[in-house]
């Protein structure tokens, strides 16, 4: 199993490689923590000139919501693999190898996942936006990286195609207003938002430097809303396979 | 109906010609093959006929429109199939139909009907993801009769088809040419073209190496003899007489009235073996 | 007719692939979003949401549609019917035009009770957002993979942004004026009457141009690509 997924790995490397989606893929965060780095101080500057709006008071939240912009985009670029595989039938094709359909996804959504929880501590130790302890990293990179298969899931189990990939990713996109309203609507109506999964990734992070007990608590609903997501997901997806 | 003369053509960017200097004719109603192995210049020619290439030398004339100026108004009177189905698979066979039609200017045929006569009137509400690559094939056929085409084309038409869907689209085919149809047909199947085709033009390295009916092929390149094996004594014995006064043959006459026969086969050439022979090549 | 019939096809294959409903939902979200903000916070707030995701609504569909198109040989068929590349590609252009329209009469409607120069934005949005799906054709006939389309097209399309730092006032630069993106800005402006009649000229003549360049050489990449190849295995 381990030796089929390495040669799966290694031929999705050389597949990105000659694709240039290495480029989208690498590029992304990079720009992401460049924004985070250079642009956002200059940024702070302008609207706290022009809108009397200070956003240094946002930083948690810019930091929360940046953080979470890989897994989305991770999500989205494998999902439309595994379409663009469908569309040309590939995914067929390796259900009849000795890996087995559920081996490949698993290898896909495991590849995946790693990939986002590693860049999280890439983007928390070079964008110098907030300081948090190692155990709220280390939960909340759990938590964002298995963000990242609902997003590759979504796509897979609900577009035929990967035309209607692209429009649902634009409805997939609507599932990332759970951390604005995590953090600017402050009656208890936000909890509504909690039907999203990154809202509770959202709540965790408002008390992730205190680490206190709310901070396990909304990790803790986080997880479960994740996997309860995944779960779900993974089920219509492998009813639509047979 | 189809007239071509001295056509050369080079694909942009290539030193060396991928069709060197061919002629020939089809006249109406006629079943004509291009024969050949991959590469030989047969999806050219057939490109070149269906207006997509235009950077040609020479004259290519397909129902009096040469092939340098053709427009929107030659494609209302072609149809075309190529081996691999084009649909829109979210789409019902019915709506793929009624959306190809919309793109024709004259009258076009009752989509309902092509449907039948391909047999998949059952299937008119099913979208066409869930067809097999057979119906999809028999859908593409009818997408391509849809404005009622003097001229047909088909690349590859059989590829790919298990037999009961082989012998379906032969006979469509062959309705075709009853209504009076001008076809042309590439295909490097020689029994599709040996069964279809009025003439055929054997294709290779953009050149026609020959150009005849299959059964005048057949009879030339073939010895006119006959092979009977038949039984004797527990063994099996064979024996091989000229087709030339064969109702005189004393021997013949014998091994007919007294012995078992097994087999009886006339000795003419497949087109496989006069293919190979004429241009020291395998077809497939 | 024949666009109009092919119009009406590419629409009803929008609709089934959910656009409309992906663009409903993505609609309510910014009115919502907008609610929350005021004079010329939403404003701009509202231009950055139409320049950056209803105006280029066709950018973002056109690689998958002419990829998904390619994957099916739909090309095989249609370009052997009297079908003109013309009308295919007007046909393209016209329906997601058609899409990212409303969604932005809907939510400048919504959020902002009102468009001026209702009949000069209308024609200018349309502009701009067949520019931005013929500028896509580009990169879609080249493209094997959604996500290689996404690849390149993004990169290029990052470059047409750059005068998005001038609508932040962070830094202006007459060059800017060169970009088609600071001519859909001031497009999108004008539903905000904040567009004088220079700008307009300037707006209108920049997108033509730049729309005219894009479309020829869309053009050129859907012969070159995807007609010669028509029925090639």
């Amino acid at each position: 199993m381990i030796r089929k997924m390495i040669a799966l790995s290694l031929a999705d490397l050389k597949n990105i490689s000659r694709e240039s989606t290495l480029l989208l893929v690498l590029f992304a965060p990079l720009a992401l923590l460049l924004f985070l780095r250079f642009a956002l101080p200059q940024l702070s500057g302008i609207v706290q000139a022009q809108f009397d709006i200070d956003l240094r008071e946002y930083d948690l939240f810019i930091f929360a919501f940046m953080s979470l912009i890989p897994s989305l985009l991770f999500g989205m670029v494998s999902g439309f693999i595994m379409l663009d595989e469908r569309d040309e039938d590939i995914i067929a094709f390796i259900a009849v190898t000795p890996l087995q359909k559920s081996g490949y996804f698993l290898y896909k959504l495991l590849s995946l996942t790693a990939v986002v929880f590693a860049f999280f501590f890439v983007l928390t130790g070079q964008a110098g936006l907030v300081q948090l302890p190692l155990l709220s990293s280390v939960v909340l990179a759990s938590l964002i990286a298995l963000e990242a298969p609902i997003g590759a899931l979504f796509l897979a189990a609900f577009a035929e195609n990967k035309v209607e990939g692209l429009a649902l990713s634009k409805a997939l996109g609507v599932m990332y207003v759970g951390p604005f309203v995590a953090f600017l609507v402050d009656s208890n109506w936000q909890f509504t938002a909690g039907l999203f999964p990154p809202f509770w990734i959202a709540k965790a992070f408002q008390h992730a430097v205190q680490l206190d007990l709310t901070f396990f608590l909304y990790a803790a609903i986080g997880l479960l809303v994740h996997l309860v997501a995944i779960g779900l997901l993974f089920r219509r997806f492998a009813q639509d396979q047979r | 109906m189809i007239r071509v003369q001295n056509l050369h053509f080079t694909y942009p960017g290539n030193e060396v010609e991928t069709i060197k200097g061919i002629d020939f004719e089809v006249a109406p109603g006629e079943v004509f093959g291009f024969l050949g192995p991959n590469g030989a210049g047969k999806s050219t020619i057939q490109k070149i006929l269906i207006g997509i290439l235009k950077q040609f030398r020479g004259s290519v004339r397909v129902q009096n429109t040469e092939m340098r100026s053709a427009g929107s108004a030659f494609y209302e009177k072609i149809g075309v199939a190529f081996e691999q189905p084009n649909l829109y698979s979210k789409f019902t066979a019915l709506e793929n139909l009624r959306f190809f039609s919309t793109l024709y200017r004259h009258a076009t045929a009752d989509p309902l009907e092509l449907l039948a006569a391909v047999g998949l009137e059952s299937e008119a509400q099913t979208r066409v993801a869930a067809f097999s690559k057979g119906m999809k094939m028999r859908l593409n056929f009818c997408r391509a009769l849809l404005n009622h085409p003097d001229v047909l084309f088909f690349d590859e038409p059989t590829a790919g088809l298990d037999p009961v869907n082989l012998q379906k689209i032969k006979a469509l085919i062959l309705a075709q040419k009853k209504h009076g149809r001008t076809i042309c047909i590439t295909t490097h199947d020689m029994h599709v073209a040996d069964s279809l085709c009025d003439r055929i033009a054997f294709i290779v390295d953009g050149k026609i190496a020959l150009i005849d009916s299959p059964r005048a092929l057949k009879l030339q390149f073939g010895a006119r003899r006959v092979r009977i094996d038949f039984a004797e004594n527990g063994t099996l014995q064979h024996a091989i007489f000229e087709l030339d006064q064969l109702g005189h043959n004393q021997k013949f006459l014998e091994i007919l009235r007294h012995k078992q026969i097994e087999t009886m086969h006339t000795q003419e050439a497949t087109l496989e073996d006069i293919f190979i022979q004429t241009t020291g090549r395998k077809l497939a | 007719m024949r666009l109009l019939n092919i119009l009406r096809y590419d629409a009803l294959f929008q609709w089934r692939h959910r656009f409309y409903h992906a663009y409903f939902l993505l609609t309510i979200l910014y009115v919502l979003a907008l609610q929350h903000l005021d004079g010329a916070a939403a404003r701009m707030a509202a231009t950055l949401f139409l320049l950056s995701d209803t105006a280029p609504l066709g950018f973002f569909f056109i690689g998958g549609l002419i990829l998904l198109e390619k994957g099916q040989r739909l090309h095989d068929g249609l370009f052997v019917t009297p079908l003109t590349v013309l009308e295919y590609l007007l046909s393209k252009v016209l329906s997601l035009s058609f899409v990212a329209l409303l969604s932005a009469l809907a939510i400048l409607l919504a959020a902002f009770g009102g468009i001026q120069n209702a009949a000069l934005f209308v024609p200018g949005f349309i502009l701009s957002s067949a520019f931005y799906t013929l500028f896509g054709v580009l990169f879609a006939v080249h493209a094997r993979h959604v996500n290689d389309y996404f690849a390149k097209a993004l990169l290029a399309g990052l470059l047409l942004c750059v005068p998005v730092v001038g609508l932040f006032g962070i830094a202006d630069h007459a060059l800017f004026l060169l970009f088609p993106t600071k001519a859909t800005i001031l497009l999108i402006q004008l539903a905000f009457g904040e567009v004088n009649t220079g700008q307009q000229i300037y707006a209108f003549a920049a997108i033509s141009l730049w729309l005219i360049a894009a479309g020829w050489a869309a053009y050129r990449g859907l012969w070159q690509h995807i007609i010669l190849k028509v029925g090639t295995q």
